[in-house]
Protein backbone atom coordinates (compact mmCIF):
# COMPACT_ATOMS: atom_id res chain seq x y z
CA UNK A 1 0.00 0.00 0.00
CA UNK A 2 1.62 3.42 -0.67
CA UNK A 3 2.74 5.38 1.55
CA UNK A 4 0.74 8.26 0.94
CA UNK A 5 -2.19 6.56 1.65
CA UNK A 6 -1.92 5.32 4.79
CA UNK A 7 -3.96 6.84 8.18
CA UNK A 8 -1.34 7.78 10.75
CA UNK A 9 -2.54 7.35 13.94
CA UNK A 10 -1.18 8.46 17.48
CA UNK A 11 -0.82 5.84 19.99
CA UNK A 12 -3.66 8.33 21.93
CA UNK A 13 -5.66 8.53 18.85
CA UNK A 14 -5.87 4.43 18.42
CA UNK A 15 -6.72 4.30 22.14
CA UNK A 16 -9.62 6.66 22.05
CA UNK A 17 -10.65 4.92 18.58
CA UNK A 18 -10.74 1.30 20.39
CA UNK A 19 -12.42 2.54 23.39
CA UNK A 20 -15.34 4.49 21.69
CA UNK A 21 -15.66 1.40 19.31
CA UNK A 22 -15.79 -0.85 22.45
CA UNK A 23 -18.33 1.32 24.23
CA UNK A 24 -19.98 1.42 21.09
CA UNK A 25 -20.53 -2.50 20.80
CA UNK A 26 -21.39 -2.93 24.30
CA UNK A 27 -24.88 -0.69 23.73
CA UNK A 28 -25.21 -3.30 21.48
CA UNK A 29 -24.87 -6.49 23.37
CA UNK A 30 -25.86 -7.50 26.60
CA UNK A 31 -22.66 -9.10 27.82
CA UNK A 32 -19.92 -6.86 26.16
CA UNK A 33 -18.95 -9.51 23.58
CA UNK A 34 -18.01 -12.25 26.58
CA UNK A 35 -20.82 -14.42 26.74
CA UNK A 36 -20.05 -17.99 25.80
CA UNK A 37 -22.75 -18.62 23.20
CA UNK A 38 -20.38 -17.86 19.69
CA UNK A 39 -23.61 -18.61 17.36
CA UNK A 40 -24.44 -14.98 16.63
CA UNK A 41 -20.58 -13.91 17.40
CA UNK A 42 -17.80 -11.95 14.96
CA UNK A 43 -14.73 -11.05 14.92
CA UNK A 44 -13.46 -7.55 14.20
CA UNK A 45 -10.55 -7.08 12.05
CA UNK A 46 -8.59 -3.60 11.64
CA UNK A 47 -5.56 -2.72 10.43
CA UNK A 48 -2.67 -0.71 12.22
CA UNK A 49 0.50 0.69 10.82
CA UNK A 50 3.15 2.00 13.18
CA UNK A 51 2.08 -0.30 16.35
CA UNK A 52 4.45 -2.08 17.23
CA UNK A 53 3.84 -5.36 19.24
CA UNK A 54 5.68 -3.66 22.37
CA UNK A 55 3.64 -0.58 21.79
CA UNK A 56 0.54 -2.27 22.07
CA UNK A 57 1.70 -3.81 25.10
CA UNK A 58 1.50 -0.72 26.98
CA UNK A 59 -1.42 0.65 25.21
CA UNK A 60 -3.16 -2.30 25.87
CA UNK A 61 -2.09 -2.38 29.98
CA UNK A 62 -2.77 1.37 30.37
CA UNK A 63 -6.45 1.20 28.55
CA UNK A 64 -7.15 -2.06 29.98
CA UNK A 65 -7.44 -3.69 26.58
CA UNK A 66 -6.87 -6.72 27.19
CA UNK A 67 -9.40 -8.10 25.50
CA UNK A 68 -8.32 -7.15 22.35
CA UNK A 69 -6.15 -9.76 20.55
CA UNK A 70 -3.67 -8.86 18.03
CA UNK A 71 -2.00 -10.20 15.15
CA UNK A 72 1.29 -9.36 13.06
CA UNK A 73 0.49 -8.58 9.50
CA UNK A 74 3.66 -10.34 8.53
CA UNK A 75 7.19 -11.09 10.58
CA UNK A 76 7.66 -13.34 13.37
CA UNK A 77 4.23 -14.42 14.91
CA UNK A 78 5.95 -15.83 18.01
CA UNK A 79 5.43 -12.75 20.59
CA UNK A 80 1.81 -12.33 19.32
CA UNK A 81 0.77 -15.66 19.54
CA UNK A 82 2.49 -15.92 22.84
CA UNK A 83 0.06 -12.96 24.09
CA UNK A 84 -3.04 -14.32 22.70
CA UNK A 85 -2.37 -17.47 24.58
CA UNK A 86 -1.80 -15.96 27.74
CA UNK A 87 -4.73 -13.84 26.82
CA UNK A 88 -6.64 -17.18 26.41
CA UNK A 89 -5.62 -18.86 29.47
CA UNK A 90 -6.42 -15.41 31.66
CA UNK A 91 -9.89 -15.37 30.14
CA UNK A 92 -10.51 -19.20 30.57
CA UNK A 93 -9.17 -18.59 34.15
CA UNK A 94 -11.96 -15.56 34.72
CA UNK A 95 -14.67 -17.51 33.23
CA UNK A 96 -14.59 -19.96 36.15
CA UNK A 97 -12.84 -18.03 39.38
CA UNK A 98 -14.12 -15.48 41.12
CA UNK A 99 -12.04 -12.00 40.88
CA UNK A 100 -12.11 -11.33 44.03
CA UNK A 101 -11.19 -14.39 46.53
CA UNK A 102 -9.67 -16.68 43.58
CA UNK A 103 -12.61 -19.43 44.31
CA UNK A 104 -14.69 -21.01 41.68
CA UNK A 105 -17.79 -18.81 40.45
CA UNK A 106 -21.01 -20.11 40.04
CA UNK A 107 -20.52 -21.60 36.54
CA UNK A 108 -17.42 -23.88 37.68
CA UNK A 109 -19.83 -24.32 40.64
CA UNK A 110 -22.55 -25.98 38.37
CA UNK A 111 -20.32 -27.76 36.32
CA UNK A 112 -18.53 -29.28 39.10
CA UNK A 113 -22.02 -30.28 40.43
CA UNK A 114 -23.29 -32.01 37.27
CA UNK A 115 -19.87 -34.40 37.11
CA UNK A 116 -19.66 -34.85 40.58
CA UNK A 117 -23.71 -35.87 40.92
CA UNK A 118 -23.38 -38.08 37.65
CA UNK A 119 -20.20 -39.88 39.53
CA UNK A 120 -22.14 -40.34 42.60
CA UNK A 121 -25.33 -41.90 40.84
CA UNK A 122 -22.86 -44.38 39.28
CA UNK A 123 -21.11 -45.08 42.20
CA UNK A 124 -24.01 -44.65 44.48
CA UNK A 125 -21.33 -42.67 46.77
CA UNK A 126 -21.90 -40.02 48.93
CA UNK A 127 -21.96 -36.50 48.00
CA UNK A 128 -22.23 -33.49 50.49
CA UNK A 129 -22.95 -29.76 49.36
CA UNK A 130 -22.91 -26.93 51.65
CA UNK A 131 -23.93 -23.09 50.91
CA UNK A 132 -22.68 -20.95 53.67
CA UNK A 133 -23.67 -16.91 54.18
CA UNK A 134 -22.20 -14.38 56.11
CA UNK A 135 -24.20 -13.14 58.75
CA UNK A 136 -25.25 -9.51 58.95
CA UNK A 137 -22.90 -9.33 56.46
CA UNK A 138 -24.69 -5.81 55.09
CA UNK A 139 -23.91 -4.19 58.71
CA UNK A 140 -19.81 -4.90 57.64
CA UNK A 141 -19.99 -2.85 54.50
CA UNK A 142 -22.23 -0.06 55.92
CA UNK A 143 -20.20 0.24 59.04
CA UNK A 144 -16.41 -0.05 57.82
CA UNK A 145 -16.70 0.11 54.22
CA UNK A 146 -16.68 -1.85 50.99
CA UNK A 147 -12.54 -2.57 51.52
CA UNK A 148 -13.11 -3.50 55.15
CA UNK A 149 -16.00 -5.93 53.64
CA UNK A 150 -13.74 -7.23 50.91
CA UNK A 151 -11.12 -8.25 53.36
CA UNK A 152 -13.48 -10.23 55.30
CA UNK A 153 -14.59 -12.23 52.54
CA UNK A 154 -11.37 -12.70 51.18
CA UNK A 155 -10.70 -13.99 54.41
CA UNK A 156 -13.84 -16.49 54.83
CA UNK A 157 -12.30 -17.55 51.36
CA UNK A 158 -9.03 -18.40 52.87
CA UNK A 159 -10.30 -20.40 55.76
CA UNK A 160 -12.68 -22.39 53.10
CA UNK A 161 -9.47 -23.36 50.92
CA UNK A 162 -8.07 -24.24 53.86
CA UNK A 163 -10.63 -26.61 56.00
CA UNK A 164 -10.85 -28.38 52.83
CA UNK A 165 -9.28 -31.39 51.25
CA UNK A 166 -7.75 -31.46 47.69
CA UNK A 167 -10.70 -32.89 46.03
CA UNK A 168 -13.35 -30.59 46.97
CA UNK A 169 -14.58 -27.61 45.31
CA UNK A 170 -14.99 -24.37 47.20
CA UNK A 171 -16.92 -21.51 45.14
CA UNK A 172 -18.39 -17.91 45.75
CA UNK A 173 -21.43 -17.32 43.71
CA UNK A 174 -22.99 -14.41 45.18
CA UNK A 175 -22.00 -11.21 47.21
CA UNK A 176 -21.28 -12.97 50.80
CA UNK A 177 -22.64 -16.49 49.42
CA UNK A 178 -20.33 -19.49 49.52
CA UNK A 179 -20.99 -22.99 48.56
CA UNK A 180 -18.58 -26.39 49.35
CA UNK A 181 -19.11 -29.33 47.04
CA UNK A 182 -17.52 -32.02 49.29
CA UNK A 183 -17.08 -35.63 47.28
CA UNK A 184 -17.11 -38.55 49.19
CA UNK A 185 -18.09 -36.71 52.15
CA UNK A 186 -21.64 -38.30 53.95
CA UNK A 187 -23.57 -35.83 56.27
CA UNK A 188 -21.44 -37.01 59.37
CA UNK A 189 -18.58 -36.08 58.20
CA UNK A 190 -19.28 -32.71 56.63
CA UNK A 191 -21.18 -31.66 59.36
CA UNK A 192 -17.94 -32.05 61.45
CA UNK A 193 -16.02 -30.02 58.86
CA UNK A 194 -18.32 -27.00 58.31
CA UNK A 195 -18.80 -26.30 62.61
CA UNK A 196 -15.13 -26.41 62.63
CA UNK A 197 -15.00 -23.88 60.22
CA UNK A 198 -17.53 -21.64 61.65
CA UNK A 199 -16.27 -21.59 64.62
CA UNK A 200 -12.81 -20.71 63.51
CA UNK A 201 -14.13 -18.32 61.64
CA UNK A 202 -15.96 -16.63 64.18
CA UNK A 203 -13.03 -16.14 66.19
CA UNK A 204 -11.03 -14.14 63.18
CA UNK A 205 -10.79 -10.53 64.94
CA UNK A 206 -11.02 -8.28 61.96
CA UNK A 207 -9.44 -4.97 62.92
CA UNK A 208 -11.95 -1.73 63.11
CA UNK A 209 -11.07 1.01 60.16
CA UNK A 210 -8.53 3.92 62.35
CA UNK A 211 -7.97 1.37 64.71
CA UNK A 212 -10.78 1.77 66.91
CA UNK A 213 -10.94 -2.10 67.90
CA UNK A 214 -12.23 -5.46 66.53
CA UNK A 215 -15.00 -7.06 65.25
CA UNK A 216 -16.19 -10.84 64.33
CA UNK A 217 -18.30 -12.10 61.77
CA UNK A 218 -20.17 -14.92 62.64
CA UNK A 219 -21.44 -17.19 59.43
CA UNK A 220 -24.52 -19.95 58.65
CA UNK A 221 -24.53 -22.80 56.45
CA UNK A 222 -26.71 -25.38 55.06
CA UNK A 223 -26.29 -28.82 54.24
CA UNK A 224 -27.74 -31.31 51.79
CA UNK A 225 -26.09 -34.85 50.49
CA UNK A 226 -26.87 -36.69 47.78
CA UNK A 227 -26.03 -40.15 47.30
CA UNK A 228 -27.38 -41.16 44.09
CA UNK A 229 -30.52 -43.05 44.74
CA UNK A 230 -32.85 -40.81 42.98
CA UNK A 231 -33.20 -38.50 40.12
CA UNK A 232 -31.89 -34.84 41.10
CA UNK A 233 -30.77 -31.99 38.96
CA UNK A 234 -28.10 -29.65 40.38
CA UNK A 235 -30.69 -26.90 40.86
CA UNK A 236 -32.96 -29.09 42.86
CA UNK A 237 -29.96 -30.21 44.92
CA UNK A 238 -28.43 -26.59 45.24
CA UNK A 239 -32.55 -25.23 46.70
CA UNK A 240 -31.84 -28.16 49.09
CA UNK A 241 -28.62 -26.55 50.73
CA UNK A 242 -30.27 -22.93 50.33
CA UNK A 243 -33.66 -24.49 52.22
CA UNK A 244 -31.36 -25.28 55.09
CA UNK A 245 -29.73 -22.34 54.73
CA UNK A 246 -32.49 -20.48 55.32
CA UNK A 247 -33.02 -22.40 58.47
CA UNK A 248 -30.02 -21.63 59.66
CA UNK A 249 -31.11 -18.10 59.42
CA UNK A 250 -34.19 -18.62 60.91
CA UNK A 251 -32.73 -20.36 63.77
CA UNK A 252 -30.72 -17.43 65.09
CA UNK A 253 -27.77 -17.60 62.47
CA UNK A 254 -23.90 -18.72 63.24
CA UNK A 255 -24.81 -22.59 62.35
CA UNK A 256 -25.61 -25.49 60.70
CA UNK A 257 -28.78 -26.99 59.30
CA UNK A 258 -28.95 -29.89 57.59
CA UNK A 259 -31.46 -30.24 54.98
CA UNK A 260 -34.22 -33.19 54.45
CA UNK A 261 -31.92 -35.58 52.77
CA UNK A 262 -33.17 -36.95 49.79
CA UNK A 263 -31.66 -40.43 50.45
CA UNK A 264 -33.86 -41.00 53.17
CA UNK A 265 -37.16 -40.91 51.30
CA UNK A 266 -36.23 -43.27 48.65
CA UNK A 267 -36.35 -46.74 50.53
CA UNK A 268 -36.60 -49.02 47.66
CA UNK A 269 -40.38 -50.10 47.64
CA UNK A 270 -40.57 -53.29 45.25
CA UNK A 271 -38.63 -55.52 47.75
CA UNK A 272 -39.94 -53.77 50.95
CA UNK A 273 -42.49 -56.52 52.92
CA UNK A 274 -44.78 -54.97 53.60
CA UNK A 275 -47.67 -55.43 56.99
CA UNK A 276 -50.10 -57.45 55.55
CA UNK A 277 -47.63 -59.62 53.96
CA UNK A 278 -46.55 -60.39 57.59
CA UNK A 279 -49.99 -60.50 59.09
CA UNK A 280 -50.49 -62.85 56.18
CA UNK A 281 -47.14 -65.54 57.34
CA UNK A 282 -47.82 -65.22 60.70
CA UNK A 283 -52.29 -65.62 60.93
CA UNK A 284 -52.75 -66.94 57.56
CA UNK A 285 -55.10 -64.12 56.59
CA UNK B 1 -20.98 -75.97 27.98
CA UNK B 2 -21.81 -78.42 31.08
CA UNK B 3 -20.47 -81.72 30.07
CA UNK B 4 -20.93 -83.66 33.54
CA UNK B 5 -24.13 -82.17 33.53
CA UNK B 6 -23.09 -80.36 37.06
CA UNK B 7 -25.76 -79.14 38.87
CA UNK B 8 -25.56 -75.72 40.89
CA UNK B 9 -27.79 -75.21 44.05
CA UNK B 10 -27.88 -72.68 46.51
CA UNK B 11 -29.04 -73.92 50.20
CA UNK B 12 -30.48 -70.58 51.77
CA UNK B 13 -32.78 -69.01 54.73
CA UNK B 14 -33.50 -65.50 55.51
CA UNK B 15 -33.28 -66.63 59.14
CA UNK B 16 -30.04 -67.67 61.13
CA UNK B 17 -30.09 -70.99 62.71
CA UNK B 18 -32.83 -72.66 60.65
CA UNK B 19 -30.12 -75.66 59.94
CA UNK B 20 -28.88 -74.50 56.62
CA UNK B 21 -24.95 -75.82 57.03
CA UNK B 22 -26.04 -79.24 58.75
CA UNK B 23 -28.49 -79.77 55.71
CA UNK B 24 -26.35 -78.96 53.19
CA UNK B 25 -23.41 -80.90 54.73
CA UNK B 26 -25.91 -84.03 55.24
CA UNK B 27 -27.39 -83.70 52.17
CA UNK B 28 -23.94 -83.81 50.44
CA UNK B 29 -23.11 -87.06 52.41
CA UNK B 30 -25.74 -88.80 51.05
CA UNK B 31 -25.56 -87.90 47.81
CA UNK B 32 -22.06 -89.40 48.01
CA UNK B 33 -23.50 -92.57 49.74
CA UNK B 34 -25.08 -92.53 46.38
CA UNK B 35 -22.08 -92.97 44.68
CA UNK B 36 -22.71 -89.13 43.48
CA UNK B 37 -19.54 -86.51 43.96
CA UNK B 38 -20.23 -83.41 44.94
CA UNK B 39 -18.79 -80.02 46.17
CA UNK B 40 -19.97 -78.24 49.13
CA UNK B 41 -18.68 -74.10 49.51
CA UNK B 42 -19.31 -72.39 52.38
CA UNK B 43 -20.47 -69.12 51.08
CA UNK B 44 -21.48 -68.17 55.02
CA UNK B 45 -18.65 -65.34 54.31
CA UNK B 46 -16.98 -63.98 57.42
CA UNK B 47 -19.40 -66.50 59.75
CA UNK B 48 -18.42 -69.79 58.10
CA UNK B 49 -19.12 -73.03 59.93
CA UNK B 50 -19.45 -75.70 57.92
CA UNK B 51 -15.67 -77.04 58.86
CA UNK B 52 -16.50 -76.81 62.13
CA UNK B 53 -19.50 -79.22 62.00
CA UNK B 54 -16.87 -81.08 60.11
CA UNK B 55 -14.14 -81.17 62.72
CA UNK B 56 -11.67 -79.59 60.57
CA UNK B 57 -9.29 -76.95 60.74
CA UNK B 58 -8.59 -75.20 57.09
CA UNK B 59 -5.12 -73.62 56.74
CA UNK B 60 -6.55 -71.57 53.81
CA UNK B 61 -9.83 -70.90 52.61
CA UNK B 62 -12.30 -69.35 50.22
CA UNK B 63 -10.51 -65.70 50.45
CA UNK B 64 -7.49 -66.86 50.31
CA UNK B 65 -8.33 -67.84 46.72
CA UNK B 66 -8.64 -64.27 45.88
CA UNK B 67 -4.76 -63.88 45.72
CA UNK B 68 -2.87 -64.55 42.31
CA UNK B 69 -1.00 -67.98 42.37
CA UNK B 70 -3.69 -69.78 44.40
CA UNK B 71 -5.98 -71.93 42.96
CA UNK B 72 -9.30 -73.53 43.87
CA UNK B 73 -7.39 -77.05 44.21
CA UNK B 74 -5.04 -75.32 46.53
CA UNK B 75 -8.33 -74.66 49.16
CA UNK B 76 -10.10 -77.97 48.85
CA UNK B 77 -10.89 -79.84 51.52
CA UNK B 78 -11.66 -83.74 50.97
CA UNK B 79 -14.34 -85.05 53.17
CA UNK B 80 -14.51 -88.43 51.76
CA UNK B 81 -13.30 -89.76 48.34
CA UNK B 82 -15.58 -87.91 45.73
CA UNK B 83 -17.45 -85.49 48.57
CA UNK B 84 -14.96 -82.32 48.97
CA UNK B 85 -15.38 -78.92 50.62
CA UNK B 86 -14.07 -75.00 50.32
CA UNK B 87 -13.99 -73.83 53.35
CA UNK B 88 -14.46 -69.63 54.25
CA UNK B 89 -13.29 -67.11 56.63
CA UNK B 90 -14.62 -66.11 60.31
CA UNK B 91 -14.69 -62.93 61.88
CA UNK B 92 -13.23 -60.60 59.06
CA UNK B 93 -15.91 -58.56 58.51
CA UNK B 94 -14.19 -56.81 55.42
CA UNK B 95 -14.83 -60.00 53.94
CA UNK B 96 -18.43 -60.36 54.32
CA UNK B 97 -19.65 -58.49 51.51
CA UNK B 98 -17.96 -59.44 48.21
CA UNK B 99 -17.80 -56.83 45.50
CA UNK B 100 -18.63 -57.83 41.70
CA UNK B 101 -14.72 -57.78 41.09
CA UNK B 102 -13.87 -60.78 43.98
CA UNK B 103 -17.36 -62.62 42.99
CA UNK B 104 -15.41 -62.70 39.14
CA UNK B 105 -12.10 -63.90 40.56
CA UNK B 106 -13.40 -65.93 42.76
CA UNK B 107 -15.98 -68.08 40.46
CA UNK B 108 -13.42 -67.98 37.60
CA UNK B 109 -11.03 -69.82 39.38
CA UNK B 110 -13.35 -72.06 40.92
CA UNK B 111 -15.87 -73.04 37.83
CA UNK B 112 -13.49 -75.59 35.80
CA UNK B 113 -12.63 -77.27 39.24
CA UNK B 114 -16.52 -77.45 39.64
CA UNK B 115 -17.24 -78.95 36.72
CA UNK B 116 -16.05 -81.97 37.52
CA UNK B 117 -18.65 -83.33 40.21
CA UNK B 118 -22.11 -83.81 39.92
CA UNK B 119 -23.47 -81.16 42.95
CA UNK B 120 -22.11 -77.90 43.26
CA UNK B 121 -23.85 -77.08 46.99
CA UNK B 122 -23.23 -73.34 48.06
CA UNK B 123 -24.33 -72.96 51.48
CA UNK B 124 -24.95 -69.09 51.84
CA UNK B 125 -25.23 -66.88 55.19
CA UNK B 126 -28.55 -65.91 56.67
CA UNK B 127 -29.71 -62.21 55.89
CA UNK B 128 -30.46 -60.27 52.83
CA UNK B 129 -26.79 -59.05 52.41
CA UNK B 130 -25.55 -58.26 48.60
CA UNK B 131 -23.28 -61.54 48.84
CA UNK B 132 -25.95 -63.90 49.57
CA UNK B 133 -28.47 -62.35 47.49
CA UNK B 134 -25.63 -62.41 44.00
CA UNK B 135 -24.63 -66.09 44.86
CA UNK B 136 -28.09 -67.38 45.11
CA UNK B 137 -29.33 -66.12 41.62
CA UNK B 138 -26.29 -67.47 40.04
CA UNK B 139 -26.92 -71.28 40.74
CA UNK B 140 -29.70 -73.61 38.69
CA UNK B 141 -31.18 -74.41 41.73
CA UNK B 142 -32.34 -72.71 45.19
CA UNK B 143 -33.49 -74.54 48.16
CA UNK B 144 -35.24 -71.94 50.65
CA UNK B 145 -34.77 -73.76 54.17
CA UNK B 146 -37.66 -72.83 56.54
CA UNK B 147 -38.65 -73.84 60.44
CA UNK B 148 -42.72 -73.71 61.70
CA UNK B 149 -41.83 -70.39 63.27
CA UNK B 150 -43.25 -67.21 61.96
CA UNK B 151 -40.42 -65.54 61.92
CA UNK B 152 -38.59 -68.08 59.55
CA UNK B 153 -41.45 -67.73 57.32
CA UNK B 154 -41.27 -63.94 57.14
CA UNK B 155 -37.67 -63.99 56.71
CA UNK B 156 -37.25 -66.50 54.39
CA UNK B 157 -39.97 -64.15 52.64
CA UNK B 158 -37.94 -61.19 52.75
CA UNK B 159 -35.45 -63.27 50.83
CA UNK B 160 -37.67 -64.67 48.18
CA UNK B 161 -39.38 -61.17 47.39
CA UNK B 162 -36.37 -59.40 47.13
CA UNK B 163 -34.73 -61.66 44.74
CA UNK B 164 -38.18 -61.73 42.79
CA UNK B 165 -38.00 -58.23 42.49
CA UNK B 166 -34.65 -57.35 42.51
CA UNK B 167 -32.45 -60.11 40.78
CA UNK B 168 -35.60 -61.48 38.29
CA UNK B 169 -35.32 -65.39 40.17
CA UNK B 170 -38.75 -66.60 40.77
CA UNK B 171 -38.22 -70.56 40.98
CA UNK B 172 -37.43 -71.50 44.87
CA UNK B 173 -37.85 -75.33 46.31
CA UNK B 174 -38.77 -75.07 49.97
CA UNK B 175 -37.57 -77.50 52.74
CA UNK B 176 -39.15 -77.50 55.96
CA UNK B 177 -36.43 -78.55 58.93
CA UNK B 178 -37.66 -78.75 62.59
CA UNK B 179 -41.36 -80.32 61.69
CA UNK B 180 -42.74 -82.19 64.46
CA UNK B 181 -45.34 -84.06 61.75
CA UNK B 182 -45.45 -84.74 58.46
CA UNK B 183 -48.66 -82.32 58.71
CA UNK B 184 -47.13 -79.39 60.18
CA UNK B 185 -44.51 -79.06 57.41
CA UNK B 186 -47.08 -79.44 54.69
CA UNK B 187 -48.94 -76.38 56.43
CA UNK B 188 -45.97 -74.40 56.56
CA UNK B 189 -44.87 -74.69 52.97
CA UNK B 190 -48.85 -74.09 52.40
CA UNK B 191 -48.70 -70.36 54.40
CA UNK B 192 -45.65 -69.51 52.16
CA UNK B 193 -46.62 -70.58 49.22
CA UNK B 194 -50.18 -68.53 49.56
CA UNK B 195 -48.82 -65.66 50.35
CA UNK B 196 -45.70 -65.90 47.42
CA UNK B 197 -48.91 -66.60 45.51
CA UNK B 198 -51.07 -63.56 46.65
CA UNK B 199 -48.84 -61.41 46.94
CA UNK B 200 -45.50 -61.68 44.22
CA UNK B 201 -47.53 -64.00 41.84
CA UNK B 202 -45.10 -66.97 41.77
CA UNK B 203 -45.34 -70.38 42.62
CA UNK B 204 -42.75 -72.12 45.27
CA UNK B 205 -42.09 -76.03 44.80
CA UNK B 206 -42.45 -78.80 47.77
CA UNK B 207 -38.89 -80.40 48.23
CA UNK B 208 -39.87 -82.05 51.87
CA UNK B 209 -39.04 -81.78 55.31
CA UNK B 210 -37.12 -83.47 57.78
CA UNK B 211 -38.49 -84.15 61.12
CA UNK B 212 -37.55 -82.11 64.39
CA UNK B 213 -34.52 -84.87 65.86
CA UNK B 214 -32.55 -84.54 68.76
CA UNK B 215 -29.84 -86.47 66.95
CA UNK B 216 -29.34 -83.86 64.18
CA UNK B 217 -28.52 -81.38 67.41
CA UNK B 218 -26.03 -84.37 68.95
CA UNK B 219 -24.15 -84.46 65.47
CA UNK B 220 -23.64 -81.12 65.39
CA UNK B 221 -21.86 -81.44 69.35
CA UNK B 222 -20.29 -84.84 67.26
CA UNK B 223 -18.71 -82.42 64.51
CA UNK B 224 -19.65 -85.44 63.04
CA UNK B 225 -22.18 -85.65 59.65
CA UNK B 226 -25.55 -87.10 61.17
CA UNK B 227 -25.75 -89.98 58.46
CA UNK B 228 -22.29 -91.38 59.52
CA UNK B 229 -22.86 -91.97 63.28
CA UNK B 230 -26.81 -92.58 62.94
CA UNK B 231 -27.82 -93.02 59.52
CA UNK B 232 -30.68 -94.91 60.65
CA UNK B 233 -32.01 -91.62 62.72
CA UNK B 234 -35.52 -90.19 61.61
CA UNK B 235 -34.02 -87.02 60.40
CA UNK B 236 -31.21 -89.42 58.17
CA UNK B 237 -33.64 -91.05 56.77
CA UNK B 238 -35.54 -87.59 55.71
CA UNK B 239 -32.49 -86.64 54.37
CA UNK B 240 -31.48 -89.56 52.74
CA UNK B 241 -34.95 -89.36 50.80
CA UNK B 242 -34.63 -85.21 50.02
CA UNK B 243 -31.81 -86.11 48.14
CA UNK B 244 -33.08 -89.20 46.33
CA UNK B 245 -35.29 -86.20 44.91
CA UNK B 246 -32.49 -84.28 44.13
CA UNK B 247 -31.03 -87.26 42.11
CA UNK B 248 -34.49 -87.87 40.13
CA UNK B 249 -34.41 -84.00 39.15
CA UNK B 250 -31.22 -84.46 38.03
CA UNK B 251 -31.40 -87.31 36.01
CA UNK B 252 -34.45 -86.36 34.74
CA UNK B 253 -33.73 -83.10 33.61
CA UNK B 254 -30.27 -83.85 32.34
CA UNK B 255 -30.34 -82.04 28.90
CA UNK B 256 -31.50 -79.09 30.01
CA UNK B 257 -28.62 -79.14 33.16
CA UNK B 258 -26.24 -79.78 30.34
CA UNK B 259 -27.43 -76.73 28.26
CA UNK B 260 -26.93 -74.15 31.10
CA UNK B 261 -23.70 -73.29 32.74
CA UNK B 262 -23.40 -74.31 36.05
CA UNK B 263 -23.49 -70.93 37.42
CA UNK B 264 -24.84 -68.11 35.30
CA UNK B 265 -22.39 -65.60 33.45
CA UNK B 266 -19.64 -68.17 34.46
CA UNK B 267 -19.06 -70.54 31.39
CA UNK B 268 -16.78 -73.53 32.05
CA UNK B 269 -15.26 -73.83 28.92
Amino acid sequence: MPKENRTELSETELASELTQLQDELCSHSNSCGDAMDTSDSIWIFRLFHDISPDKWESISTEHDFSKWLTLPVNGDAFPHLKQFQQTLEKLSYQTEHDALTGLANRRALDRTLDIEMERSRRNKSPLSLAIFDLDNFKNVNDTYGHPKGDEVLAEFAKRLIATTRKYDLAARFGGEEFALVMAGSGVVKAQRLLTRLLQEFKSIEFEKPNSSGTFNVTCSAGLTCYKGSIDLSVNELLELADDALYDAKKSGKDQVKISKLPFVDNIPKETLVQANEKQFLFGGK
Amino acid sequence: MNDNNTLSLSVMSGKGGVGKTNIVLNLGYALHQAKMTAMLMDCDLGLANLDVLLGISPDRTLHDLLQTGVNAEDILISIENGFDMLPATSGVPELVEMDEDMQDILFKKLIMLAGEYDYLMLDLGAGISHTVLSFAALTQLRIVVVTPEPTSLTDSYAVIKVLANQHGVKDFLILVNQAISAGEAKQTFERLSAACKNFLKIDLRYLGFIHHDPALVESVRRQTPLLKFAPDSQSGKDIIGLAKKLMIYRNDNKSRIAGRPILKDFPSS
